[in-house]
């Protein structure tokens, strides 16, 4: 019987993302050639890096159970693009404080989702949705039209050029991160913990697990996160448009979800959903390739997140 | 004449069997009183007569024709209807709501008659009126009522449906006395006009004043049915707990140390009230008596799941202001609840991670290191024959016994000083069982105090040095010594 299951392992999302991105740039290249140049390839790995970070907030908010989730990710992104070009204003000296402050905002704004999802037990789908209203009209009220904020050349060059003749800095970046939390959800008794409040939070309290600092904390990790990102694409794009971040809302999910983490909490890790970001952002290029245009793109990545449900919905009930 | 008759009933769960070839028939204008110890299988005969439960095998009769009964609804069409032990009300719907939930009269095709509901709710309302307490009105949502008032609207939901058969399982255990007897006039009155009533209770006088009949069942068969003038109490409770009335006793060094580790006084609490006991290094103390007297809450209490009202906590001679698991784990309390699936398990996750989270507090862990404390656990685990082929396994591929070694495991690597045992061996089979209590034998020599609550009063009576026998939240009798035996137990159990 045993032997029977061992193809279970040709369908654990890891395979399944790796084997989708493989066909996809195979597709790509078809329909356009140079899709898959090296070049190409990079340039499309920096994009998935700016939702790679944002998916790895997520990912722990969804881990950690009791229906969480963060959609204030959007908001924080722009937020931080904005804080953290104001802050340096073009000045490669002003990178470290620009990011010191802008992590901080990021964190502090997760702090207030912690404590309303936590201690005044508001959903996290209420709370954190608020929060995204809260921030995208402080966005408008702040900026009111003008445009600020420059990236610092440096930042610029992280997060578009090679570094030292290797890969982009931003890419080097994503690596060490994503082996960061690997580490963290694997080998950590913090990790561990997170685990357990998603999967039975009742059991976590006896066994002595602080359920309450682990989930706030993963709400101001997220922000955190959000933070980084908003950082990397203000050094992408070089200034910060208004709402910049709104666009990762939707796909920061779609990425975790695909990556194997259930939506119910305590299943799943971060590499599935460093592919799951590389997937989606593969996909969308695709998409832009053969012309398909925003509300398309919208429409087809909202049908697989619906998608993706039915998927892990029926494997849930299989389950219990 | 014979109203309902059931004729060779069997019943499995799983590997468990709950009805062995049961017979049972009840007359027309009769009061039929069903006991048993827990798991006799009185509930289990009760849900197949009320279609929640499909018998394996048997027929059921009624009025001398068979009858399948594959659901509720098919019960409720032939004239049946029952009061569940676990309440079946809406909790945010009025009383007259709830008695007229199944049947509610309505106008136009589709709007609720409110006039009418009221109309004939009060009918039953009246029944209750004088009893059931000031607060209590036709239009109070049922969330807002008491324990025993939220009784009164499930048994009023059973007369409303006014059916030829009723069945009531405990309906009376959170009432009180007058209540009680209200409940027994209408009762009686339903007997008159021609009602059958399957009545479940264990408190005896209630069921020598309003039983005409007594069916005993032990072990998932049916022992004897009788009139309830032909036998007395005691031949209720020998035949309840059969020919075996040994006074077990498992031989253990006993220590001469006789300090108190854990003393508890005056505690009160969710479903228990002015607990008193004290236990002595090195004893093992049983907690016994039927299901949900509050065993179970004052064992979460003193691991502080639950809050405590009133009343003091002391460990040694410390004394336990306000109580927390983590609170109780630095204090080398823990707690293993045979309810896996709420307390214990982390499902979908490693044996590695269910095993090892009272150990990373313990040891202020940030890194799990591990293959490092693997070994930690083989011991524990091997002397309880977990079967399991890795560590890094996820505790759902288990059988339930074995993951419910894991949980006790988890606990027991972790050198307790005091074990608060909640049903630990629900599930396990019958030599886990015997491994596991002699484990704890083991830790008892070593001078950890254990307090053991089991439903398996079996287990209780062998393993325990003393058993305080509770009854509705409160210790009715300590037994200790040659008092310590089944008899004892199931009287000052049943006794009201």
């Amino acid at each position: 019987m045993k032997i029977l299951f061992k193809n279970e392992n040709l369908f654990n999302p890891i395979t399944v993302a790796i084997t989708l991105i493989i066909i996809l740039f195979f597709l790509g290249n078809f329909i356009s050639p140079g899709f898959a140049s090296p070049n190409q390839i990079i340039s499309l790995l920096i994009v998935a890096s700016l939702l790679g970070i944002i998916s790895a907030g997520q990912n722990l908010v969804i881990l950690g159970g009791r229906e969480g989730i963060d959609l204030s990710v959007g908001g924080v992104v722009s937020i931080a693009a904005v804080v953290a070009g104001n802050v340096m204003d073009g000045s490669n000296a002003a990178i470290l404080p620009a990011v010191a402050v802008t992590l901080f905002v990021g964190g502090f704004i997760g702090l207030i989702n912690g404590i309303g999802v936590t201690f005044i037990k508001i959903p996290p789908l209420v709370m954190t949705l608020g929060m995204l209203g809260v921030l995208q009209g402080l966005l408008v009220v702040v900026r009111n039209g003008v445009p600020s904020g420059n990236a610092a050349p440096f930042l610029v060059h992280f997060a578009t050029k090679p570094l030292l003749n290797t890969f982009p800095g931003i890419l080097w970046l994503w690596l060490i991160l994503t082996l960061f939390l690997v580490f963290l959800l694997k080998h950590t008794v913090y990790g561990l913990r997170i685990y357990a409040i998603g999967t039975n939070e009742r059991a976590a309290k006896m066994t002595a697990v602080p359920v309450e600092l682990i989930r706030v904390s993963l709400f101001v990790l997220s922000g955190m996160f959000a933070a980084l990102a908003g950082i990397c694409l203000l050094g992408y794009s070089g200034s910060s448009f208004a709402n910049v971040g709104e666009q990762y809302i939707l796909p920061s999910i779609i990425a975790v979800v695909f990556g194997g983490t259930s939506l119910a909490g305590g299943k799943g890790g971060y590499v599935g959903t460093a592919l799951g970001a590389i997937l989606l952002i593969v996909l969308q290029s695709i998409l832009i390739t053969i012309r398909i245009d925003e509300s398309g793109r919208q429409m087809i990545f909202g049908a697989t997140l619906l998608l993706l449900m039915i998927f892990y919905g029926r494997g849930k009930m299989l389950r219990s | 004449m014979s109203l309902l008759e059931v004729k060779n009933i069997s019943k499995k769960y799983g590997a468990t069997i709950a009805l062995n070839n049961c017979n049972i028939s009840i007359n027309e204008s009769e009061i039929h009183v069903l006991i048993g110890s827990n798991g006799s299988g009185k509930s289990t005969l009760c849900k197949i007569i009320s279609g929640s439960v499909q018998a394996d095998e048997g027929e059921i009769f009624i009025k001398n024709k068979k009858k399948i009964i594959k659901n509720p609804i098919d019960s409720k069409n032939l004239g049946i209807s029952t009061f569940y032990q676990e309440l079946s009300i809406a909790n945010h719907a009025s009383v007259e709501d709830n008695v007229f939930m199944s049947n509610l009269p309505s106008k136009y095709f589709f709007l609720i008659d409110r006039k009418k509901l009221r109309n004939s709710a009060l009918k039953f309302y009246n029944l209750f009126k004088n009893v059931a307490g000031e607060d209590f009105s036709l239009s109070t949502p049922v969330i807002q009522l008491r324990e025993d008032q939220r009784q009164i609207v499930e048994i009023m939901k059973v007369l409303a449906s006014n059916t030829k058969i009723m069945i009531f399982d405990e309906p009376t255990s959170a009432l009180d006395k007058s209540q009680v007897e209200c409940f027994f006039k209408i009762l009686k009155n339903l007997k008159k006009q021609g009602h059958s009533i399957i009545f479940i209770s264990h408190r005896m006088n209630e069921i020598f004043e309003v039983g005409d009949k007594i069916t005993i069942l032990r072990d998932a068969e049916v022992i004897s049915t009788n009139k309830l003038s032909d036998v007395d109490q005691d031949t209720i409770i020998k035949r309840m707990i059969g020919e075996k009335n040994l006074i077990l006793n498992l031989k253990r060094k006993s220590n001469q140390i006789k300090t108190p580790a854990l003393t508890i006084r005056n505690l009160c609490g969710k479903n228990f009230d002015n607990i008193s006991l004290e236990i002595l290094k090195g004893e093992i103390i049983g907690i016994g008596g039927l299901h949900g007297q509050g065993q179970s809450s004052l064992l979460r209490s003193i691991f502080g799941i639950l809050p405590k009202k009133s009343g003091n906590i002391f460990i040694e001679n410390k004394i336990l202001n306000k109580t927390s698991p983590r609170k109780s784990i630095n204090y080398g309390l823990s707690y293993i609840s045979g309810d896996r699936k709420r307390d214990g398990i982390f499902p979908g996750r490693s044996i590695f991670e269910n095993i090892f989270p009272i150990h990373f507090y313990k040891n202020k862990k940030i890194f799990t290191n591990r293959n490092g404390i693997q070994p930690l656990a083989n011991n524990t685990l091997d002397l309880l024959k977990t079967v399991y082929s890795s560590i890094n396994q996820e505790i759902t591929n288990l059988s339930g016994g074995n993951q419910q070694k894991i949980i006790i495991a988890r606990w027991l690597i972790n050198s307790p000083l005091i074990l608060l045992l909640d049903d630990p061996a629900k599930g396990i089979d019958l030599s886990a069982k015997a491994d596991l209590y002699s484990l704890i034998n083991q830790l008892a020599e070593k001078g950890v105090s254990i307090i053991l609550y089991s439903s398996d009063d079996e287990e209780l009576l062998t393993y325990s040095d003393r058993i305080f026998v509770f009854n509705n939240g409160k210790i009715t009798k300590l037994l200790e010594g040659s008092e310590k035996n089944k008899y004892n137990l199931y009287e000052a159990s049943y006794d009201n």
